[in-house]
Order: structure tokens, then sequence, then C-alpha cells
């Protein structure tokens, strides 16, 4: 529970962390005149952010999945034809 | 430049490969063995519709133009999907238990599955993506005019021919036959498209490879790898924008960033692929990184592309085509026809989806909720449903395809392909406060949704849509150069005198604030309805396990009948069946409770909200239901059950620890019973020991009596007295047995009255006069004068007496030998304490527990064997307790014992004090 929770939040810390590098001022810093091997250093900069955010992502998203497969099962997928409410109303549990 | 024919060939081969892998998909997915539809990867590549002919082209065209700004056009989609836990899984997830089937749907199905919304967001949807399919069309035209004329037609020439010969035009048609074929072949459950899906996932691969080959190529073709292309242009002033932030870039790239997120949900399109159409909310993990990857590699190229075209080509080439111009200027052919292919695929891919989902969206807001309401429509069985659905869907694609294909005509020469788009994704932005709120806010109101709406998109169509008719020289040129009636501060660039920002920046920022403001303001201001209550609860909790179930706060009731009428004539013979039969069948396994209705109808009306969105299949569901209510009991108990789960878990955490009291007692209970089914057995062996030697000897005399020869007379007499006497003890013992086992099963029903006590222990002192002389112990009555008034049965109470004067004479041996009865000081208030005394050697320390209980005392330790059973003690004492007093033992020492008496004093007497009647 633990892990989980704390997987969490990194799920939604991080897409808030990616919004704020690539928003000015924190953006701006890395404009300016310098090659980084042959390449301009923001073009550069940005592209190794989105690089790094996506193998945060991809980590965060596989540790979340099993996490959440350990912690509440399988999520529900509804029948070809839709069986998707869960308990009817009156309280039955299908049980799946 | 390529000869037209060739371009056509392979352009209708590629064109016919995809009918060709849609109609096989299809079919594959009807047998249920199309496995890879449902692979996390082709669900990447379905959301990379998201990479129009605008990336295609326009990405380059605008790195070009305004440097890195294009990238914001992919960070903003990354920073969505990056956040998929908590908002993207939370819509997959509401709509696929509430049957959502566009986005027009979700939104009208949270405030209350009003159809003013739905039909509200349809109509914006509409206007807002008009022109961006007007803008692939006008892609793949211009795409086809440069590849296959030389020199290409100079820009802003309008189209040269008649329609019949506009790329267009045919691009539009091919389009519509593509989607009616594949798009409306079912009207189908949860608006799942396999065959298409399939398509789009096949052309987001080619339009990434073809995309690649350019890139590449123009890296180690045109230059010597990565830094070979970046050293050949250092200090070039053409493209030294691109590697720096213009000044005052802040705006646009915030704007352009916000809005291309907004984009990834709220696009029509968008919505489709990623929330209808997925299949399992975990493929939304893997999207979450691949699809920004396929972006990233997508863009690595836009810059080497955008250099070489600004460096190697003409000064005045249009920008928009440098994919197209960079390998025909050097003379690839085949790879110009490669980077057309890829381009036809970006923009046939956008029109395909865009159009189903427009198209569903058409059909189920605007067109069913019309034909709904005629007679003939919504009485007549021998309607076809089914098939004027989907009759109206193929009608509302041709007219899209037209609308787009006309505004393609009358704007063709103005904006870039980028502004175009961005226009688009601004209208359709209007709808984020609304679904932001419909999954995150409670208090969200269909009014309020309505108002922002509204305002959002007037604030929207004034301040971008008219300018870029202005723009186009097409109409509100004067409304846009002097403002309404010539009122300058209100002219739609500018509004409110705000001069000098980006005309994007600008619109965005007035429609967001009108939207969002209006939003909320009405949201506050009025109530939502019952239903909303519910919806926004089973919305804005839908990630929360707890929350479910909650239909049950609806109560109503139809004929199965009729439900089963209404299923039948909407969704078809065969899912009608179908639906009854596996309602029965889930019900039937689970419990054979008599079906109620709710159930049922909640079910059907999820059912045909699949097929015809939400507020509609309310509205026929209400027409056949009696008594619709909302309790708005049960809403508010849905609403509190957050507070329901807490005041649960007390309720545990109460009970368990009750529990562990009870367990706790119970423990108690057990050891007490185990002591007493101790006390049993050792009561049982000490009641046989005490019965077998009066029985043994009874048998050894009568042994002797009956012996040859027999005894004397006179000795036979004496034995006759033993077997006599002993007779009479076993008869006594089991008389006390049996008394003893009567006052500890309760088993009494004496009558307590007022007595005199002393007269009940002169009675005693008379009865034991004879046994005392006998002893020569002297009896002495100590009780003072007066009446001492208790509660007791005179009988009882004369046995406890005599039992214990027995016992007093019996123990006797001082030298004085003497035995007392007197008053003692009670403890307490309304008791009397009499006191038998004697002279006596006293009881010994290890006997002083035992001696109320049975056979406390050993028969063998016993001075006079014949005198007493050992039961007197205990049989006195619970007369005792059965009369409400006790029986305890006093003063005991090597000079006498004291046992007391304590009885209850009776009423008449209780006023005396207890020290006078001690004195």
């Amino acid at each position: 529970m633990n892990r989980f929770g704390r997987l969490r939040d990194l799920a939604v810390l991080l897409p808030v962390g990616a919004l704020l590098i690539f928003l000015p001022p924190y953006i701006g810093i890395f404009d300016q005149p310098v090659l980084v091997l042959g390449i301009p250093l923001l073009p550069l900069a940005i592209f190794v952010f989105w690089l790094v955010g996506i193998g945060l992502t991809a980590v965060v998203a596989r540790a979340l999945n099993r996490a959440d497969a350990e912690l509440n099962g399988p999520p529900e997928q509804p029948a070809e034809d839709g069986w998707t409410t869960g308990p009817p109303p009156d309280g039955g549990d299908l049980g799946r | 430049m390529l000869g037209s024919g060739i371009v056509v060939v392979v352009a209708s081969l590629y064109l016919a490969g995809l009918f060709l892998l849609a109609f096989w998909a299809d079919r594959r997915a009807e047998k249920g063995a199309a496995r890879f539809i449902g692979s996390p990867v082709v669900y990447t590549l379905s959301l990379a519709v998201y990479c129009t002919s605008w990336t295609f082209y326009g990405a380059v065209g605008s790195a070009a133009r305004n440097g890195l700004e294009f990238l914001t056009i992919y960070l903003g989609p990354t920073v969505v999907l990056m956040g998929w836990w908590f908002f993207l899984r939370k819509l997959v997830r509401i709509s696929k238990t509430q049957r959502i089937t566009s986005i027009a749907d979700f939104l009208s199905a949270r405030y209350g599955k009003s159809p003013a919304v739905s039909a509200l967001v349809t109509l914006i949807a509409v206007i807002g993506i008009t022109p961006y399919i007007a803008l692939q069309l006008k892609a793949v035209a211009a795409s086809y005019n440069v590849i296959v004329l030389d020199p290409p037609a100079p820009p802003g020439e309008p189209h040269p021919a008649g329609v019949f010969a506009d790329t267009g035009f045919w691009v539009a048609v091919t389009m519509a036959a593509f989607v009616t074929l594949f798009g409306t072949r079912t009207a189908h459950a949860n608006e799942r498209h396999p065959g298409i899906v399939t398509a789009i996932a096949v052309e987001s691969i080619v339009k990434l490879v073809s995309f690649a080959a350019i890139g590449i190529f123009t890296l180690y073709m045109l230059h010597d790898g990565i830094r070979d292309t970046f050293d050949s242009v250092l200090g070039d002033p053409r493209v030294a924008h691109m590697f720096t932030f213009a000044d005052g870039y802040e705006g646009r790239w915030i704007a352009t960033l916000f809005l291309a997120g907004v984009a990834m949900v709220c696009l029509p399109r968008q919505f489709q692929v990623a929330v209808v159409e997925n299949s399992d909310e975990r493929h939304l993990a893997t999207a979450a990184w691949l699809f920004p990857l396929y972006m990233l590699l997508l863009s690595m190229f836009v810059v080497p592309i955008a250099i070489s075209g600004l460096t190697q080509l003409p000064e005045g080439t249009n920008p928009d085509l440098f994919v197209l111009t960079v390998p025909m200027s050097a003379d690839q052919g085949v790879l110009a026809l490669l980077a057309f292919i890829g381009g036809l695929s970006a923009a046939t891919s956008m029109v395909i989806v865009s159009s189903i989902a427009l198209s569903i969206m058409i059909s189920n807001h605007l067109v069913m909720p019309i034909l709904l309401r005629l007679p003939f429509m919504s009485e007549s069985r021998s309607v076809d449903f089914t098939a004027t659905l989907l009759l109206v869907r193929r009608l509302s694609i041709v007219a899209i395809l037209t609308l787009g294909f006309l505004y393609y005509r009358l704007t063709a020469s103005s904006n870039p392909l980028a502004s175009i788009g961005l226009i688009s994704f601004a209208g359709v932005a209007q709808f984020l406060p609304a679904l932001v709120g419909a999954v995150f806010w409670r208090r969200g109101t269909h009014r309020g949704a309505i108002a922002g709406l509204v305002a959002g998109f007037a604030v929207w169509a004034y301040t971008l849509l008219v300018p870029s008719f202005a723009d186009a020289e097409w109409a509100f040129q004067g409304l846009v150069a002097e403002g309404p009636w010539g009122i300058a501060m209100l002219r739609p660039t500018e509004l409110f005198g705000l001069t000098g920002w980006d005309s994007l920046v600008h619109g965005l920022l007035w429609s967001m604030t009108a939207n969002v403001v209006a939003y909320c303001v009405v949201s506050l201001m009025s109530d939502p309805s019952p239903l909303e209550s519910l919806q926004s609860a089973v919305f804005v909790n839908a990630l929360n396990p707890s929350e479910r179930g909650v239909e049950g706060a609806v109560k109503r009731s139809a004929a199965s009948r009729d439900i089963f009428r209404l299923a039948h004539r909407i969704l078809g013979p065969q899912r009608a069946h179908r639906i009854f039969q596996d309602y029965t069948r889930r019900r039937g396994r689970i419990d054979d409770m008599p079906d109620r209705d709710e159930p049922l109808i909640a079910h059907v009306e999820r059912e045909l909200a699949s097929t015809v969105g939400a507020a509609s299949a309310r509205s026929l569901v209400s027409r056949i239901v009696k008594g619709e209510t909302i309790s708005l009991d049960s809403v508010i108990e849905i609403l509190d059950r957050t507070q329901q789960a807490v005041s649960t878990s007390q309720a545990l955490e109460r009970k368990s620890r009750e529990l562990e009291v009870t367990a706790r007692q119970l423990r108690q209970a057990n050891e007490q019973l185990t002591r007493l089914d101790r006390m049993k057995d050792d009561f049982l062996s000490s009641v046989s020991h005490e019965l077998r030697t009066p029985m043994t000897s009874i048998r050894s005399f009568a042994e002797i009596l009956t012996d040859d020869p027999p005894p004397r007379p006179e000795e036979a007499r004496r034995f006759l007295e033993i077997i006599h006497h002993e007779s009479q003890r076993l008869t006594r013992l089991l008389d006390e047995i049996l008394d003893l086992s009567r006052l500890e099963a309760s088993e009494v029903n004496w009558e307590l009255e007022p007595l005199d006590c002393r007269d009940v222990v002169a009675a005693a002192i008379e009865t034991m006069r004879g046994l005392a002389e006998q002893q020569g112990v002297v009896l002495e009555n100590r009780l003072v004068d007066g009446p001492v008034l208790v509660m007791a049965e005179s009988d009882r109470l004369k046995q406890v007496f005599v039992n214990l004067i027995s016992n007093a004479i019996k123990h006797n041996s001082g030298p004085d030998q003497l035995a007392w009865v007197g008053l003692a000081g009670a403890e307490r208030p309304g008791e009397v304490v009499v006191e038998v005394g004697d002279n006596g050697p006293g009881i010994p320390m290890e006997e002083r527990d035992v001696i109320f209980s049975k056979f406390g005392r050993s028969w063998t330790q016993r001075p006079n064997r014949a005198a007493g059973t050992g039961l007197g003690l205990a049989i006195s004492r619970q007369i005792m307790v059965h009369m409400g007093g006790n029986l305890r033992l006093g003063e005991t020492s090597g000079t006498g014992t004291v046992f007391a008496v304590v009885l209850r004093r009776a009423e008449a007497d209780a006023r005396t004090p207890t020290a006078e009647v001690a004195e």
C-alpha cells in the first residue's frame, strides 16, 4: 500500500514537473548560444528532457500497473456486449 | 517531378490497400480472432491520428517560420499522457461504465443526460473541426500539385480547374466512401471500429517511416551527419531563429502548449481513439510513454528538414511543403512519392476518424432527438431504427466532408496550415472547463456547462474565427479593422484595448476566461437536478471502487414487454434477444430473486445509450417507464457514502472491541465451568465414599446374621440396631444431598415472611437441649429482650440454627463446656447478624476455606463419626443465601469458634438502629 501510494503520487508529480520544465522561465534558461556535441543547446535540452520524461513515465507506469494489479486485481473489462456496472443495485455481487 | 499518372496510381493502390486491410481486420474481429487490435501498441498507434498533415507538412513550415514553437504541439500531449493515471484513466473508466459514444455524449451524460449539452457540444465541434478537415484536403491537394506540377503553382493562386479536377474533391469523395463503408457498418455497442483502428495504426507507421526517411535523407545525403548539418548553417541568419527563442515568445509558447495538451482529449477524434475505442484501461500505461516517444521521433527530423529547405531551396518556396520540395530538389522522385504517401496517410487518417466521431455526434445528438420526437419514428413498428440510424450517420459523413470541402474551396489561398489548426484547437478547447469540472467538480451543473460553452464559443468565434475570415478576405474585414459600429474597444483582435498581443493568445485568453467564469458562476448559482447529482457522484468518484451501484437510487418500473419492444425496435431483434438472454442468465446464475424493474431498465438504457447516446436513451426509456422518481434520500445517501464508510468502520471497531470483551468473559466462564466440573467430580467421589461406608457395615452385619450358625439372639439384636442406625444415616445423607441439589438448582419456592428471630432461635435451642445435656454442654441463649424481626422462612431458618448449634455442641472441648447464641452488630443497615459460638479447639487454618463446601471436612477427621454427613454447613449457607442473607465464619481460635448468620431485617423493623439492637 505504501509503495502503491508513493507511485501514485509520483504519477501525479511527474507531469507537473515536466510541465514546469517546459514552461518559461525555466525553459528559457537553456536559451544560450552554445553548441553541445555540435547541436545548439536549446533544442538539445528540450529533447533530452523530453526523452528523460518518457523514460520516467514508462518506469512509473509499469510499476503502477503492476502494483495496481496486485492491489485490486486486473481491471474490469466489460464483456463485448457489456455488463459493466458491477454489482446490480440490489447489492448482489456478480462474483467476478 | 513525377507523372500525375504514377502518383494517382500509387495513391490509389495505397488507399485500396487500406480498404482491404480494414475489411480484413473487421472480418477477423467479427470472428474474435483479431487479438492484435487489442494490443497496447495498436492503441498507441491509433492515438497517433493526432499527427495530421498539419504535423507532417505544417511542423516543418512552423519551424521554418516560428522556430521551436512547433515542439509545443507535441510537448502538450506528452504532459497530458504523463498524467494518464488521474485524468485519461478516469475518462476511460467512466466511458466504459456509462457506455459513452463521444465527447458530446460524455458531457451530456455527466450533466444530467441533457440533450441541450450534447447538441451544443456537437455544434461547436462541427464548426471547430470543419476548417481542420478543410486543412487536410488542402494539404493533400497542395502536395499533389507540388509533386506533379513543374514548376509548382505559385502559392496564393486558387484552384486552377473546376471541382472535378480538384484533388481535394477526390480525396473527400474517397474518404467519404471509406468512412461510410467501415465507420458505419454497424451501430454497435461501444462504437468500436476494429477495421478503422487497424487502418489508422498502419497509417501511423507509414507517416513515421516516410517522415523519418526524409529526415535521414537530409541528414546523411544532403549533409554529412547531424554535426555537419548544424555546423554548415552556424551563423546563417536564415536559420538562426530555429535555435533560440524570439523575444516575447512566452505568451504563444504557453498558449500553444496548453492548446495542444487540451486537444489531446477535447478533439472529438482524439476522444474517439483515446477513450471510446479503448478496449483495455491498461493500454494507457503503455501509450503514456510510447506515444510521446512516437511524437519525439517524428519531431526529431523537423529541424533538419527545415534547415535544408531554408538553406538549399530558392527563397520564397512554401515552407509548408519542404517535406516534398527538399527531396524533389535533389531529384529523389521515389522519396518524394514516399513523402506524399506519408502526408496522404496523415490527412486521410484524420479525416476518417474525425468524420466518424462527428457523424456519431451529429446523428446521436442533433438528428436522433428530432427524429425520435416524430410520431412515425417512435410509434410505428415498421420503421427499421438501426437502418435509419446508419443512414443518418452516412448522410452526416457526407455532409461533414462536403462542409469541409466547401470551406477549403472558399478559403483555399489563405492561412498557413498551422494557424488553422490552432484556431480549431482553441475551438474545441472550449470543452475543457466542462470536461474537467465533469470529473473533478461535483458542484458543476448543466446550466453552468451550457453557459460556459456558449460564452467561450461566442468569444472564440468573435476573437479567432472572425479575424481568420477577415484574413482570408472573405468577410468581416471592416469589423476586424474598425470594430463593431466603429467601437475600437471591441475590435475582435484587440478586445478591450489589449493591443500588441498575438491574436491566438488574445483569443484564447478571452474565450477561456469567459468560459471558466460563466461555467463556475452559473454552476454555483443553479441547483443540480437529482439525476445530475447522481451522475456527478458517478463521474467524480469513478475511480473509487466503493462508489458503485448508485443506480439503485432511481426507482422506476415498466412492463418488461415494453422494455423488450423498445430494445427490439432500436437495437434490432438480434441484439435485443442477446441483451435479454445475457441479463436473465447473469441474474439467474447469481440468485433467484424475482427481477426488480430498475436493474433491467438501467441495463437496457445503457445498451440504448451505447447506440443513440445517453440523452436520447433516457428520453426513449422515460416514455415507457412509470413512476420515475429519484429518491432524494437515496441520492443523499450516495453522496454521503464516504461519511457512511467512515461510520461503518467506526461501528466495526466498536463491534470488535465488544467481541474482545465477550471473548474474555467467555474465557472466564469457561474457567469457572471447568472448576465447577472438577468440583462435581470431587463431590461425586465424596458421595460415593460417604455412601459406601454405611453400606459396607450394613452388608457385613447382614452377612453375619445370615451366617450358619446364627449369632446369639442378643448379638443379633445389637447387629440389627446397628443396621437400622446405619440405614437411618444413609437416608439422612441422601435427603441432605437431595436437599442441597435442590437448593443449588434454586428449585425452592419458600415464602419469606417477617418473623421474630428469637422465636426461631429459642425453638432450635429447645430441640438441641437434649443433645446438649447428653454431652454435658451448657447452652446459653444470649438474645436480648424485644423482637428481632427478620425476613425468613421459619422451618428453614430453624434448620440452620439447629445445624450450627449441633456443631457447636459437638465441637466443645474446653473445661467449661459452653455453646451460645447471641446478636452481633451488623455491618450494613438492613441486616441482622446472629452468632453461634462454642469454646472448642477452633478450625485449623487449612480447613477454613473448605468448611462451607460439600464434604469439606473429611469423614475420617471427624471426632464423632456418626455425628453428621459433612453437608450441614454447605446446606445452611445455601439456605441463608436463598433468604437473601449469608452464613460466614466469624472468629475462630484455640478457645472457640463463632459462626455468623446474616439475615435481612424485616421492613417494619428497618428503622431500628442496629447498634441499639446489638446492645
